[in-house]
């Protein structure tokens, strides 16, 4: 097992770079895969097998640039990799084959793998579902409750904020004849429960509220929403994507109907997530793909047992190591923010601080162009709420859903901190962020009319 | 074998065994039975009923008949006849809506009546 994992690990390496041969060898130098990367192995020995860029000006032309980009995807856990690797070798057999051990074995790791997520959110291993990732989660949940209860019920409530493909699924559902509420949020970025109680109507078939937001990292009230919804009777989903594994959640406790998880946010394999469908009292979906009826009939195709054993792994390792995490990250978050803050004028954090998941941190830096500050920042990995960085070149809907004013949508940065950023990762960060943002601030004329007292409001701009 | 037409046989079939499915996840909701477990896919419905048994009800599309395998009184074939609606087994002369409707009371000690002939 040792060998081909390092065969593996070390073909990659040679067309590679540099990180992937000093964690083979890390490997290699331990006493065997079976003390580093079991998943009984802790959190802290994962991060020390993990290779960090050490900032050197030798090392830094050929090493990755520091990851803070945790929202976007998370690294796979080396002891995640360890668990899926018999799967992606050896036991390669169909959890569908019923007839022989090839397909007994991964069925019956496939099974393990479903506990696992379902102990991570309070469920019971018959509600979840494996899919492609929360995206199709997402879908399914969204279409597939709606389309069931077409005849009776016709509306939907969802947040401005929601992830794109929740508020385009709901976009499709209005192309179908359905009604759909978009809830606004507050400058904190979280919904109003009068709204949404004044939003519900006894045609309401949904509600769609993310518990964790991506950009901004704001947390909803789940279990009050959940709870509203239960008494009227409407079913409740929420896109956990960003949350799963990175605070605590109860399906029960907090009144969830449906919640959508994604692997690759959890230290896990992309390509893989799940949907968590209550039981009792029993949610109906019409399922968006289908054919020969697997996953109860609610997603049919081979579940693809390496990338499933990987998301129950890395599940049972986010409900175990939670406390470590989540100090881990609350830590490095308050560094970064204390040490931006207190170096740096003029520097917004988006978001409700009293209700936020501390691993991302997203600020707005007066007077300097979001694009600018990542390409200055390029030994770090980060992301920004500009135009310019998007695919479709719009600002960021949800900084502008909180009210910010496009100058500041455009001038924020998201910093994703995860279990692998480390200390000193986060002051060359911040030692970074100053010294760019002063500069570029110098070069800015509209901080020299900010500081000689003009207010930029007052400005006509001329067009050319 | 029945005469019924591909396309009818697949419309009426999928309506029987679907709304068994839905009528019996409601009574186990209900009820909250132990170890009661209904699923259905690919066409198979089987219900479990802890130490009572488990039912299978199946499509058997080449011989367009439903097929039942009861804890109490063994397998059966069901052909659907048009004039009634329902799945009668010629055997028995009886429907398959009586014998579950029937059976399952009995297994659940309440009586049930489900939403098929």
């Amino acid at each position: 097992m040792l060998s081909r994992t390092l065969r593996v690990l070390g073909s990659r390496a040679a067309a590679n770079t540099s990180r992937v041969t000093a964690a083979a060898a890390n490997l290699a130098s331990s006493r065997g895969l079976s003390t580093t990367t079991r998943l009984g192995a802790t959190a802290a020995e994962a991060v020390t097998n993990h290779n960090k860029p050490t900032g050197s000006t030798e090392l830094e032309k050929n090493t990755m640039p520091i990851y803070l980009d945790a929202q976007a995807t998370t690294p796979l856990d080396p002891r995640v990799l360890d668990a899926m690797m018999p799967y992606m070798t050896e036991s390669y057999g169909n959890p569908h084959s019923r007839t022989h051990k090839y397909g007994w074995e991964t069925e019956q790791a496939v099974d393990k793998a479903r506990e696992q997520i379902a102990s991570l959110i309070g469920a019971h291993p018959k509600e979840i579902i494996f899919t492609s990732g929360a995206t199709e989660a997402n879908n399914t949940a969204i279409k597939g409750v709606a389309r069931f209860y077409k005849g009776k019920k016709n509306h939907i409530i969802t947040a401005q904020t929601e992830h794109k493909c929740v508020l385009d699924s709901c976009r499709v559902l209005q192309e179908e004849g359905f009604e759909v509420t978009y809830l606004p949020v507050s400058k904190g970025g979280r919904i109003s429960l009068d709204d949404l109680k004044e939003a519900m109507r006894p045609t309401t078939a949904l509600v769609s509220i993310m518990t964790v937001n991506n950009e901004i990292g704001v947390v909803q009230d789940i279990a009050e929403i959940g709870r509203m919804c239960r008494e009227r009777r409407i079913f409740f989903h929420t896109d956990a994507a960003q949350a799963a594994g990175k605070i605590p959640l109860d399906v029960n406790a907090m009144n969830i109907d449906l919640m959508s998880i994604s692997g690759h946010k959890l230290y896990g394999p992309k390509g893989v997530g799940a949907l968590y469908v209550r039981r009792r009292p029993r949610v109906r979906l019409e399922p968006i793909i289908t054919g020969g009826g697997q996953e109860r009939g609610l997603r049919s195709g081979t579940v693809p047992s390496p990338l499933v054993v990987g998301l129950g792994a890395a599940a049972e390792l986010a409900a175990r190591e939670f406390e470590y995490d989540y100090t881990h990250v609350t830590k490095l978050a308050q560094r970064l923010i204390d040490g931006i803050q207190s170096r740096v004028t003029h520097v917004v954090r988006n978001g409700d601080p009293a209700h936020m998941y501390p691993g991302c941190v997203n600020l707005s830096f007066s007077f300097v162009e979001g694009e600018s500050l990542l390409m200055a920042l390029k030994n770090v990995a980060l992301s920004s709420g500009s135009a310019c960085t998007s695919a479709s070149l719009e600002p960021s809907y949800v900084l502008r859903a909180l009210g910010a004013e496009d100058d500041m949508a455009h001038s924020s940065i998201r910093f994703g901190l995860g279990r692998f950023t480390t200390e000193s990762e986060v002051d060359y960060v911040v030692d970074n962020v100053e010294a760019h943002v002063n500069r570029l601030r110098e070069m800015s004329p509209l901080w020299e009319m900010f500081q000689e007292g003009i207010d930029l409001k007052t400005i006509q701009w001329s067009q050319h | 074998m029945s005469l019924l037409s591909d396309s009818i046989y697949y419309e009426k079939s999928s309506e029987t065994l679907e709304r068994l499915t839905e009528s019996l996840e409601d009574i186990g909701d209900q009820m909250e039975i132990d170890d009661y477990d209904i699923e259905y896919s690919s066409g198979v419905l089987t219900l479990r009923l802890g130490i009572k048994g488990t039912y299978v009800i199946n499509k058997q599309p080449p011989n367009k008949q439903i097929w039942l395998s009861s804890p109490v009184s063994g397998p059966e074939r069901y052909d659907f006849d048009s004039e009634h609606g329902a799945w009668f087994c010629r055997q028995k002369d009886e429907s398959l809506g009586t014998l579950l409707n029937r059976e399952i009371s009995d297994a659940l000690g309440v009586e049930i009546t489900l939403p098929v002939k």
